[in-house]
């Protein structure tokens, strides 16, 4: 079935006939990859855990509220998206600097190394991944593993699609160059 | 990039990333105990079934395409009836698909279904204009996801269109006159609408060679569009009962207007970038028509109309197209620069639209790594 419509029905079931099974296929659609987004950008799979949970009870929340929703695919990655931010945030508060860098799994404190040494089909990439900016790192996830369009991806980041499509020329190239230099 | 595609899809199909199946499986157990309390307290709406079924429908398909999705939805069904179990989902993947898609065959085999059963050379042809619309909505949506595929998927919806419109010029050739006056009427009525969207769409494509396969549909709908004033000309000159000569005079005063308004966006371009290139002849030529059509000459009018459209295409193919992008309201202008000629042309006009603008930009290649907190414009080199 088309992604789209397939979701379409699924908010048209949330929201019009508040129907819960709904919700259920939602999030058993949706909860390994929003985990997975959230856990590439966090330090540990318990912080993914607490956050993609958040992710789907805010997720109703707003539902319940019967506030429009436009692609549940962007709505959902973009609480997500926030609700890291905002962990993110508290971290900085309550730790010092250099604590608060231990985020993620691309970052220097990461364990990517050990990812890198189990997992040779991906390895040159998650190598490459470590090497580009956040910015270029988060569009190639959402396009290439996340598989989301332009649309989503510009919904998810608050930017227009032609700025997406500028991003994520750059970043592919980027990603393209790094391997390349890697092969070296 | 197909070796990174493949890390990426092993890299999807990997444990890294996955959560444990415990903690999905109990926290969907809590989430879904709390979702229906929720439910359970708030009170249930009812619906008519034909007004759940209108309200589904407007959730699936936009407005504009509910009209479009009807002719072809109910063969569709008809198809899908034997195959599938003929639900409204598979229906509409199928109308929305472009090149590339698993159901884009279907969608092409149906518009050729009803073709097959429409009745007459005009439905028919209306069908092919239709079509071809379809195939220049795929060539936007394609290039407006950032794929590897874009370029072989541009290729094929421009082939298509390209098809799309040499069965419509057959249509205009070989039908009977007032058959023919009709069919023109209708493809000149789309006919400027395609060349619009062409041109907007090909200012966002960055590949070179997609860029000109757009170029080339473009010139295609342009010679459709001038081909059917052709018919309706001619129409007129030998039944003048079908083709009144008040709609000739307004349908080749329109023509003259598109031609005269790509001429002066020509003119504003040249003036931004100094490019010293000559419309004047094309003016000429133009207002020649427009006398011409004033005076009920409509023939030689329409032979101005090919020339000045000959002379402007000439002009376009010599001057920096330039297109301005605008990113977020955190970033500034960014103005992309792509000609058919060197690069060093480029840089040159890049650097005279400096001068004349008198703003400073920062000058830089495609994929070139950019400060984006940089509040300094920047032009973009192909």
């Amino acid at each position: 079935m088309n992604k789209l419509i397939r979701d379409k029905i699924w908010l048209f079931r949330l929201s019009v006939k508040k129907d819960p099974e709904a919700f259920g296929k939602v999030y058993d659609e949706y909860v390994n990859r929003i985990y997975r987004f959230i856990y590439f950008k966090v330090s540990s799979s318990e912080e993914a855990q607490d956050i993609a949970s958040e992710t789907f009870l805010r997720a109703w929340q707003y539902i319940q509220e019967g506030k429009p929703i436009k692609q549940l695919s962007a709505f959902l990655y973009s609480i997500a998206r926030n609700l890291v931010i905002d962990h993110y945030r508290r971290r900085m508060l309550s730790l010092n600097a250099e604590e608060a860098e231990t985020a993620g799994l691309f970052s220097d404190k990461g364990d990517l190394k050990n990812k890198v040494e189990t997992n040779r089909d991906f390895s040159s990439l998650l190598i490459a991944m470590k090497k580009m900016k956040e910015e270029y790192r988060e569009i190639v996830q959402l396009k290439y593993l996340d598989e989301l369009s332009v649309g989503e991806i510009a919904e998810i980041l608050g930017k227009t699609k032609g700025a997406v499509r500028v991003t994520l020329h750059r970043a592919s190239k980027t990603l393209r160059e790094i391997c390349d230099q890697g092969k070296k | 990039m197909k070796n990174l595609l493949k890390q990426f899809a092993a890299l999807s199909k990997s444990e890294l990333g996955t959560p444990k199946k415990e903690w999905v499986n109990e926290f969907r157990s809590t989430l879904m105990m709390g979702v229906k309390n929720t439910v359970a307290h708030s009170e249930p709406r009812s619906f008519a079934f034909s007004k759940n079924i209108f309200d589904l429908a407007t959730f699936i398909f936009p407005k504009e395409q509910l009209r479009l999705a009807t002719r072809t939805a109910t063969v569709l069904t008809l198809v899908l009836g034997i195959v599938f179990s003929g639900s409204i989902t598979t229906v509409s993947a199928a109308l929305n698909s472009i090149p590339g898609d698993f159901l884009y065959p279907l969608k092409l085999m149906t518009e050729g279904a009803q073709v097959r059963l429409a009745s007459g050379d005009t439905e028919k042809a209306e069908l092919h204009v239709e079509f071809a619309s379809r195939r220049i909505q795929e060539v936007v949506k394609i290039n407006e996801e950032e794929s590897l595929n874009n370029k072989a998927r541009t290729a094929v919806a421009v082939k298509g269109f390209k098809q799309e419109m040499v069965t419509v010029n057959q249509y205009m050739e070989q039908s009977e006159p007032e058959q023919a006056a009709a069919i023109a009427k209708m493809v000149d009525a789309k006919s400027v609408e395609n060349e619009q969207i062409l041109n907007t769409v090909e200012k966002t494509i960055f590949d070179t060679e997609s860029r000109g396969v757009v170029t080339e549909a473009k010139t295609v709908a342009e010679n459709t569009g001038i081909k059917a004033v052709e018919v309706i000309v001619v129409t007129h000159t030998t039944t003048s009962s079908t083709v009144t000569s008040a709609e000739v005079k307004n349908t080749v005063t329109s023509k003259i207007n598109d031609i005269e308004k790509r001429v002066e966006q020509l003119s504003e371009l040249m003036s931004a970038t100094s490019t010293p290139i000559n419309t004047s002849e094309a003016k000429t030529a133009i207002g020649e028509a427009r006398a011409l059509n004033l005076s009920g000459d409509f023939s030689s009018a329409l032979s101005k109309i090919k020339e000045s459209t000959e002379l402007v295409r000439a002009v376009a193919a010599l001057t920096v197209t330039v297109s301005l992008y605008t990113g977020n309201t955190t970033t500034p202008a960014v103005i992309i620069i792509s000609n058919s000629s060197t690069p060093t042309s480029a840089k040159v006009q890049a650097q005279s639209l400096e001068q004349n603008t008198g703003t400073l930009f920062q000058i830089q290649s495609i994929g070139d790594r950019v400060d984006e907190s940089s509040t300094t414009p920047r032009i973009i080199l192909p």
